[in-house]
């Protein structure tokens, strides 16, 4: 029986379902080739609102992931310079210890300063070592000119400023590289001082004072090779805090990848159980409006 | 004998004219709106009185046809009328609805534009100084604008396309009601249950199916047929009455949506409560409440950059400057343009020019720059300037050359403002250190404060230093040892421009120094407070938030709106299904009828055989 609606609406009813069903095939065979389960928010709004979520917290780790390498990278080049720091200031407590030796004449004395004297040379290559973008490690916030340099009369002085930066994008606080006063010590007290301390102490003329003056100075190049030590061994708390953070960035993003998926993700088989019946419907739909319609009483009239 | 004839006579016309109606029904069996007709049959009384030579007459009157029905069923049709029209209303609101998410989702999304902006502040923050860092930032602010103002222009072209498509169903509208005006004229002159008068309910019956799927209407039939409607419900405005029709005009809503004006000077508001109008009226207000949270969005997102922005300091050592501009000129070439001429807008800080327009006059070969009403106007060579419009360009014009400069504002109006890339602030404007030789564990925060007012005389003098003293307490003084302010550990010293605080356990005599931010600071505390908009919740939440809202508020409505048109497009089916029973042309019936009314015809015929052969050996008996 072959009924025409004759509504306004050219199309007949039955072909409106097969051209409804056609589209709904269209939509399925786009989602399993996206393999998402929506492309639209509309398809699903609150899935759509909680993949967006998820996606951002992914990027937004991705972004601290970053950081937190970044601020590695500096920790790391720091703990090299502290390294060879505490290599200058071990090599110092050794020719301090010859040097007061009272089997060492004056001239001996002249050529354990010359080493003395590069050995500051190569503390201030440390104190002012730079990391990979070319800022120096140690001067805090005014990290584009050295952190440390010798004034007029040869004091090395500090010229470093404020706290440089770390891992705050992160959330991590003190991932900095610490400042070169709490390094390498005050201008007056610290590191350099205590090789001047020595210097002079090898220029000492006078047996007794020099006696002394080795003491004051072994003292000083002991507190100093502490200092670093500690300073190093805080970076490396620091280095641990980083390395636990990234371990924590990269399960946190496998977990956000696990819940996109669940979100957003196509289960395959239902979806391609679901097209299957789909597309059998529609060839059933088609066929039996082919059967219904392509006949009527007429075609048996003779 | 001339009664048999007269009876066989009426009975072939009577199937001749039912096998014309088959033969109508079968031929328009795919007309759309045409409704199954059939003859209405009817046994005639005896014409005359017994002649005094019949002996026992029979009382036979043969048969009639005494019109053309349409097998309609007015609840039916009404039924589909409105089911038709509740399919226009949505399937107008999601089609629509569709295009405004489209334009704001997917690819045009602008989630990854703003997380990769933000992504780059969180690289600056670990390298503050680093100019590919910056250019970086300064790249991706450009792509977060660009998406802003993509989006923007997207929807303001929605927006247009939306009214010009109401406006042409407010004209549709119109003429529809002026035909269904001449149907009811023409009528009222057709012969009831004559053929024409049946065509012409079809056309009516189609006229208003097409005037309630563009709005809601209420319809009344006279006794001849005639329809008067009414736009809305029993109560609107009356828009055909007859044979007359009223014009209906578009109104545009405050809000976005649409009303409708009924009558020459559009006296009578009506309103609308369905069809396509209504769903382009529910679209166009969710479109302009995406443009609104849009803009709002966008204004939002560069006043709160700029603020934290502003609050830093440069690579070179300046005062952070406003990042983001939130006017921007267009520069529109006339399509009548044929010189090779290139121009560039730029619009001064704060500046909100009025439309301008740039014209070539090559008789005395110079450029005109003026405002669209011509209230202003300067001439001369580039660079030219008016209203905090600068205009350059390059290029050879030609004579008339016309070039239009609009100011865009809200989304479409974002953008980065030519800023270096060391003109980006991402270190603090101000920068406290303790001594190493502090002996104490206090802590130094400072941040932007006020200038003193009224101005210390002479000028305090960077650096600063605060020194804490007996019982706690702490002194600010510049570097020429003057005392800025003083007060306990853990209150905020006002300095000149910044505050101040000590706070944990300092000891007497601890030292802590405060100064700017000179060039080339490697301080990343701006880069922070930057990147900090990125979780700063405002009146919309934070600038994520606020966007996944604005795509919810857009998803949500219409989800539903396609689970209400799938719905409503099976109710329409079946209604279309019910009316198709009743009215629609099946053609096993018609084959049906025609092969009865064919019999008839072939009997009727045969009859006057008869009568003709009986009558002719009458005759022959009388010779």
């Amino acid at each position: 029986m072959v009924t025409l609606t004759g509504t306004g609406n050219p199309t007949t009813v039955a072909a409106d379902r097969m051209v409804a069903l056609r589209q709904r095939i269209e939509e399925l065979e786009g989602r399993i080739a996206r393999g998402e389960r929506f492309s639209r928010p509309s398809e699903d709004p609150p899935a759509h609102a909680r993949a967006a979520a998820l996606s951002r917290l992914d990027a937004r780790l991705q972004a601290e992931q970053r950081v937190v390498e970044r601020a590695t990278a500096r920790l790391n080049a720091a703990d090299t310079a502290l390294a060879e720091g505490v290599d200058v200031l071990v090599r110092a407590r050794e020719l301090a210890i010859l040097g007061a030796s009272g089997t060492f004449s004056d001239a001996d004395r002249a050529v354990i300063a010359v080493e003395v004297r590069g050995l500051k040379e190569r503390l201030v290559q440390a104190a002012n070592r730079r990391d990979e973008a070319g800022r120096f490690l140690f001067a805090g916030a005014a990290d584009a000119q050295p952190a440390f340099a010798p004034d007029e009369a040869g004091v090395v002085r500090y010229l470093g400023f404020g706290t440089g930066h770390g891992a705050e994008a992160a959330g991590l606080v003190g991932a900095a590289v610490p400042p070169g006063p709490a390094v390498f010590g005050p201008d007056d007290a610290g590191a350099f001082a205590a090789l001047d301390a020595l210097l002079a102490a090898l220029a000492e003329p006078d047996g007794e004072l020099r006696a002394e003056a080795f003491a004051v100075a072994m003292g000083r190049v002991e507190a100093a090779h502490d200092r670093i030590v500690v300073a190093r061994a805080g970076l490396g708390v620091v280095l641990g805090r980083l390395e636990a953070e990234v371990e924590r960035i990269a399960s946190g993003r496998i977990e956000l990848a696990r819940g996109l998926a669940a979100t957003q993700g196509l289960d395959l088989a239902a979806a391609i159980t679901e097209l299957e019946t789909l597309r059998l419907t529609l060839a059933a739909t088609q066929e039996v409006f082919r059967r219904v319609a392509g006949e009527s009483l007429f075609d048996r009239l003779g | 004998m001339s009664d048999l004839l007269g009876l066989a006579l009426g009975g072939v016309r009577a199937a001749r004219t039912a096998l014309e109606t088959v033969g109508d029904n079968v031929a328009n069996a795919a007309t759309p709106g045409y409704v199954r007709r059939r003859p209405v049959l009817a046994s005639l009384a005896p014409a005359r009185a017994n002649s005094p030579f019949e002996k026992d007459p029979v009382a036979a009157g043969g048969v009639e046809v005494r019109g053309i029905a349409r097998a309609v069923d007015l609840i039916l049709v009404d039924s589909l009328r409105r089911a038709e029209s509740q399919v226009a209303l949505l399937g107008a609101a999601e089609r629509w609805l569709a295009l405004v998410e489209a334009s704001l989702s997917g690819p045009a999304s602008l989630a990854r534009p703003l997380e990769e902006f933000f992504a780059s502040l969180s690289d600056l923050t670990a390298d503050p100084a680093s100019l590919p860092v910056r250019e970086t930032v300064l790249a991706r602010a450009r792509q977060l604008a660009a998406r802003f103002n993509a989006s923007a222009g997207e929807l303001a072209r929605l927006v247009s396309d939306l009214d010009a498509e109401a406006e042409v169903a407010a004209r549709q509208l119109t003429s529809l009601a002026r035909s269904l005006a001449d149907v009811n004229a023409q009528l009222r002159r057709a012969t009831a249950g004559g053929g024409a008068a049946v065509s012409l309910a079809d056309t009516r019956d189609r006229l208003l199916t097409e005037m309630a799927s563009l709005v809601a209407i209420d319809v009344r039939f006279s006794a001849r047929g005639e329809a008067e409607v009414r736009v809305g419900d029993a109560g609107g405005v009356l828009v055909v009455d007859g044979q007359r029709s009223e014009p209906i005009l578009l109104r545009r809503e405050v809000g976005g949506g649409f009303g409708l004006a009924v009558g020459p000077d559009g006296a009578e508001t009506a309103p609308i409560l369905g069809g396509a109008l209504l769903g382009l009226t529910l679209a166009g207000r969710r479109l302009a409440d995406a443009r609104e949270r849009l803009d709002q969005l966008a204004l939002e997102l560069a006043s709160d950059l700029n603020a934290a922005h502003q609050a830093g300091v440069d690579l070179a050592g300046a005062d952070g400057q406003p990042l983001f501009a939130t006017r921007r000129l267009v520069v529109t070439p006339a399509a009548g343009n044929g010189g090779g001429a290139r121009i560039e807008a730029v619009l001064a800080d704060g500046a909100a020019p009025p439309p301008l327009r740039l014209t070539w006059n090559a008789a005395a070969g110079q450029w005109r720059l003026a405002r669209a009403d011509d209230s202003a106007a300067v001439s001369g060579s580039f660079p030219l300037s008016l209203d905090g419009v600068t205009v350059t360009g390059a290029g050879p014009p030609r004579a008339g050359d016309l070039f239009r400069i609009e100011t865009q504002q809200g989304a479409a109006g974002l953008d980065v403002r030519p800023l270096p890339a060391t003109a980006l602030a991402a270190a603090p404007r101000f920068l406290a250190d303790p001594l190493a030789s502090n002996r104490g564990a206090g802590r130094v925060d400072v941040r932007i404060g006020p200038l003193l007012d009224p101005p210390p005389v002479p000028p305090l003098a960077p650096p600063f230093r605060v020194e804490v003293g007996p019982s706690a307490m702490v002194t600010l003084r510049d570097a020429a040892d003057v005392v800025v302010a003083t007060g306990a550990v853990g209150d905020w010293l006002i300095g000149d421009g910044f505050e101040v605080r000590i706070s944990g356990d300092p000891a007497e005599g601890d030292l802590f120094r405060i100064r700017r931010a000179g060039p080339g600071s490697g301080a990343n505390g701006n880069a922070l407070a930057l990147l900090a908009v990125r979780d700063c919740a405002g009146a919309l939440g934070t600038p994520a938030e606020a966007h996944e809202a604005l795509l919810t508020a857009l998803a949500v409505p219409l989800a539903e709106v396609r689970a209400r048109l799938e719905a409503a497009r099976e109710s329409r089916n079946a209604a279309a299904e019910a009316v198709a029973e009743a009215s629609g042309v099946d053609l096993d019936r018609e084959a049906a009828d025609m092969l009865r009314f064919q019999q008839a015809y072939q009997a009727n015929a045969r009859l006057i055989q008869t009568a003709r052969d009986t009558f002719q050996a009458l005759l022959e008996a009388l010779r």
